[in-house]
């Protein structure tokens, strides 16, 4: 890329696009062909490695009103530019205009595979649903801290773009340390090369513990939201049970391909398929009591009798199984959902049994 | 829905409601040391005390063990 | 129990018409550590060669890491219960041989989650061992040798290679002499200072290969072992080894285990080393909280500490047994920190731990062990395996030690991170 400039777009909402106020709030898609309002600063910060060839903007109801669709169409717009980075805002403490920057840069990666780069406020509701998905730089709740944002925005870019790799983490990626330049970490957990051994951080730490003088803990444990007990089940005898399990049982080929660790998917079996043939994708525990008799992770046997006998009305004849092996906390809870959801979709199930290893 | 695990700890931590306590990691609801009917009788023991957790109210996270009437 | 680790240390390793040390420089008969390796009659052959920094190798299928040490005042005393008589390890005088590992390869094993090792590239520059020179042994297996008596088989050659090294090494001058001396029944109750004792989880069944546990504690497995005190120098000088697989963990790491050294860094300084007490992670869950519980007694009513530190082995279900204990511990009034190890690369800090209990309120981030990194190296020979052994990953692709690129989980690089807490490293939220 030595010696080509780079083609940007920039995203602005109706106000700095300089459409209109409040009362423009609910106007749609705009393009303006260079730079407009605080582009024109951010272009001064680009200089002459890269030029700011387009600026989309759009309202900030409108946008909100539908964020995906209009994310979609905001996509199609920039996209026509052929741009090699992308800008958004920054959106300071504006609700509505966070959201908008977070869904434009998260659909143009996803979609152009290319830098994106906002800026918002900490409070920014845009940070927590979108600092996964882009770079979002830390800005003040006010425009008036508009000029170090936006250098801090082209800093970060620079940096992305010139493929250094970060030396102080073991995977050596290109990812630039959060607070050096200064966005919201991307929920992303890396080992770092430390001064201090894990030995003699814990033997420091805990001394201090011990001299009652303050210490700090590495990790903070959170407190888990609480969860209504669902009412329990009253007739047994004509009620439909499903099972599910995280112990990584698939059908014999692993169709659904989960994997072994830090899967992500789930699948649905008929159940009486996948006893027949069957395999153990879960790296976590040893697999061969279960290849051996899968009953003993998925109580098909017991289930089938229990309702020969008519304890139970009828057993679901699909199995949902995942594979819970060191995998992300919250695509569990979403997984979680996703089976409770298709389970209620299902209408006829009362209750489930979800066996764990 | 009841959970199965032999590590209710972390059920309870997260906030599931019914838990019955699992035989062991890698077989939760079996005993490979146990001959095949004895251990199919302590699985049916499992699933009925999972079942029978099903049909009861609970206030919060509940871990019942086998041995509990 | 008083224990003096001599420490030679060695600069260059060469092949040898006999085995001897000279300023600095170690020569070795490898003919005669070949056929000292081909007593065993479950090993067919063996191939033995020497690694340095620099070289384009990559060895494969490594199950340990050992560093070269012998007793030097007794006889028959070396890896206590997997080679010499059974005694309890951690007293007189060990020679230990700076700056050369054995590297221990099972070529044809049937294992998927292998150790690797480039002695140049990104991997050597991670691993303490990618600095050394090393001796890489890779014992065939005869015919009609079952798989898990072969992996014992194996190690004894490690261990056999490494008492051999040491011996070697006799009349050089020694470099330094560390020691390791603490006397457990009659610690100092007059200085007030802190009493703290190490909480050592030393194994989990869970990744018993063949549902048969790695003898790794005096010739025999801990899966059934209740907790006991143990004192460090049996841990520091041949009592307890690494597993038959690198899992983030080793002997050579064992037999320099960080968080042991480091308390008796601090020992008579701002603390009292009180013990460590020993134990294997559980799978069933009523054993969980009784090891808990014993290991809190032993902590407080035995070791009197004030202060514990818990060590965790690799795996996500140690981090329950550790918190159980952890706050056994806290409620019989001993102050704890504690290790964790997250799980996965996404999320915050919080979100991956695994415990909460408000009283485990010193936390350290013991390394995220399965974090995946790519290798963009390739080898020019290949040792313990050859360019087409499968390389492990969690994914269902397909890849080969030969390929240009490959995908591996840190925990089976050696000596990148070690569960006893060498590693400098620290996880971050990036």
């Amino acid at each position: 890329m030595a010696g080509k400039k780079l083609r940007v777009v920039h995203f602005l909402n109706q106000f700095f696009g300089q459409i209109g106020s409040e009362d423009k709030a609910t106007s749609g898609f705009v393009v303006k062909e260079g730079p407009v309002g605080p582009g024109l600063a951010l272009q001064k910060e680009l200089g002459d490695r890269g030029d700011i060839v387009a600026t989309v903007i759009c309202g900030d109801d409108y946008f909100a009103a539908n964020v995906d669709k209009n994310a979609g169409e905001g996509l199609r717009l920039v996209a026509s530019y052929q741009p090699d980075l992308f800008f958004a805002g920054p959106a300071f403490a504006g609700g509505r205009y966070g959201v908008a920057c977070g869904a434009m840069c998260k659909a143009v990666s996803a979609e152009l595979g290319i830098f994106v780069i906002t800026g918002m406020y900490e409070e920014n509701p845009g940070v927590e649903l979108y600092r996964k998905y882009a770079f979002i730089c830390k800005a003040p709740n006010i425009a008036r801290g508009m000029p170090e944002v936006l250098r801090n925005m082209v800093r970060l870019a620079f940096r992305l773009l010139s493929g250094e790799k970060e030396m102080r983490i073991l995977t050596r990626e290109n990812l630039p340390k959060p607070e050096e330049y200064h966005y919201f970490s991307r929920n992303l957990l890396r080992n770092e090369y430390c001064e201090k051994s894990i030995a003699e951080r814990s033997v420091e730490r805990l001394v201090a513990k011990l001299q009652g003088k303050p210490f700090e803990s590495e990790v903070t444990p959170p407190i888990f939201k609480k969860v209504t007990p669902p009412a329990p089940i009253k007739d047994l005898s004509h009620s439909e049970i499903a099972l599910i399990s995280d112990g990584g049982l698939v059908p014999k080929g692993n169709p659904g391909g989960l994997a072994s660790r830090s899967n992500l998917k789930w699948g649905a079996y008929d159940i009486e398929a996948v006893f027949r043939e069957y395999e153990v994708t879960h790296a976590g525990y040893f697999n061969d009591h279960v290849l051996e008799r899968p009953d003993r992770l998925v109580p098909f046997d017991v289930m089938r009798d229990l309702v020969k006998e008519g304890k139970v009305g009828k057993l679901h004849r699909t199995f949902f199984s995942t594979s819970g092996n060191c995998t992300v906390t919250k695509r569990c809870g979403e997984m979680g959902e996703e089976i409770g959801t298709e389970i209620k979709r299902r209408e006829t199930i009362a209750g489930a049994i979800l066996t764990s290893t | 829905m009841v959970q199965i695990t032999a590590i209710p700890n972390i059920a309870q931590m997260v906030g599931v409601n019914r838990i019955i306590q699992g035989r062991a990691v890698p077989n939760p609801v079996g005993d490979p040391s146990l001959p095949k009917e004895k251990e199919k009788e302590l699985r049916r023991k499992y699933i009925l005390k999972a079942l029978e957790l099903l049909q009861k109210d609970v206030e919060g996270p509940t871990v019942v063990t086998l041995e509990e009437t | 129990m008083r224990l003096e680790i001599e420490s030679i240390d060695i600069k260059d390793i060469q092949a040898g018409s006999k085995t001897y040390a000279k300023d600095g420089v170690f020569y070795i008969n490898l003919k005669e550590l070949e056929e000292l390796i081909l007593r065993d009659p479950r090993i067919k052959s063996v191939d033995i060669n020497l690694v340095y920094p620099g070289d384009k190798v990559r060895i494969l299928n490594i199950m340990d890491v050992i560093q070269p040490r012998c007793k030097i005042d007794k006889l028959d005393a070396d890896f206590p219960g997997f080679i010499g008589k059974i005694q309890t390890a951690g007293s007189g005088r060990t020679r230990s041989l700076r700056g050369v590992a054995i590297l221990v390869s099972y070529p044809s094993t049937n294992r998927k989650e292998v150790g690797l090792l480039d002695m140049a590239g990104p991997v050597a520059e991670m691993s303490p061992y990618g600095k050394m020179r090393n001796v890489s042994i890779a014992p065939t297996i005869a015919p009609g040798v079952e798989e898990r008596d072969f992996e014992n088989a194996a190690k004894i050659a490690g261990l056999k290679t490494a008492i051999y090294l040491a011996r070697g090494a006799e009349g050089h001058p020694v470099d330094e002499v560390e020691v390791y001396d603490l006397d457990i029944t009659n610690l100092d109750r007059k200085s007030g200072l802190p009493r703290v004792a190490c909480y050592y989880q030393i194994y989990t069944p869970q990744f018993d290969y063949l549902a048969v546990s790695d003898p790794c504690f005096y010739g025999t497995d801990v899966r059934h072992m209740t907790p006991t005190v143990l004192h460090p120098n049996e841990i520091l000088d041949g009592g307890v080894v690494g597993w038959n697989a690198v899992k983030a963990l080793d002997t050579y790491s064992i037999q320099n285990h960080g968080v042991i050294k480091e308390l008796y860094r601090h020992h008579g300084k701002d603390l009292i080393f009180a013990g460590v007490v020993g134990l294997a992670a559980n799978t069933e869950p009523t054993a969980r909280v009784r090891s808990a519980c014993m290991a809190a007694k032993l902590v407080k009513d035995v070791l009197g500490a004030d202060g514990v530190i818990l060590v965790k082995v690799t795996g996500g279900m140690p981090h329950i047994d550790l918190a159980i204990a952890g706050e056994e511990c806290e409620k019989l009034g001993v102050k704890t920190a504690i290790f964790t190890q997250p799980l996965t690369p996404f999320g915050t800090l919080s979100d991956t731990i695994l415990f909460n209990a408000p009283s485990l309120n010193l936390i350290i981030t013991a390394s995220a062990t399965f974090e995946r990194t790519k290798i963009p190296w390739k080898a020019e020979k290949f040792l313990g395996g050859t360019a087409k052994t499968k390389i492990f990953c969690p994914d269902p692709i397909e890849q080969y030690a030969g390929d240009p690129v490959i995908d591996i989980e840190e925990y089976l690089l050696p000596g990148v991170l070690d569960c006893t807490g060498n590693a400098k490293v620290i996880i971050k939220e990036y």
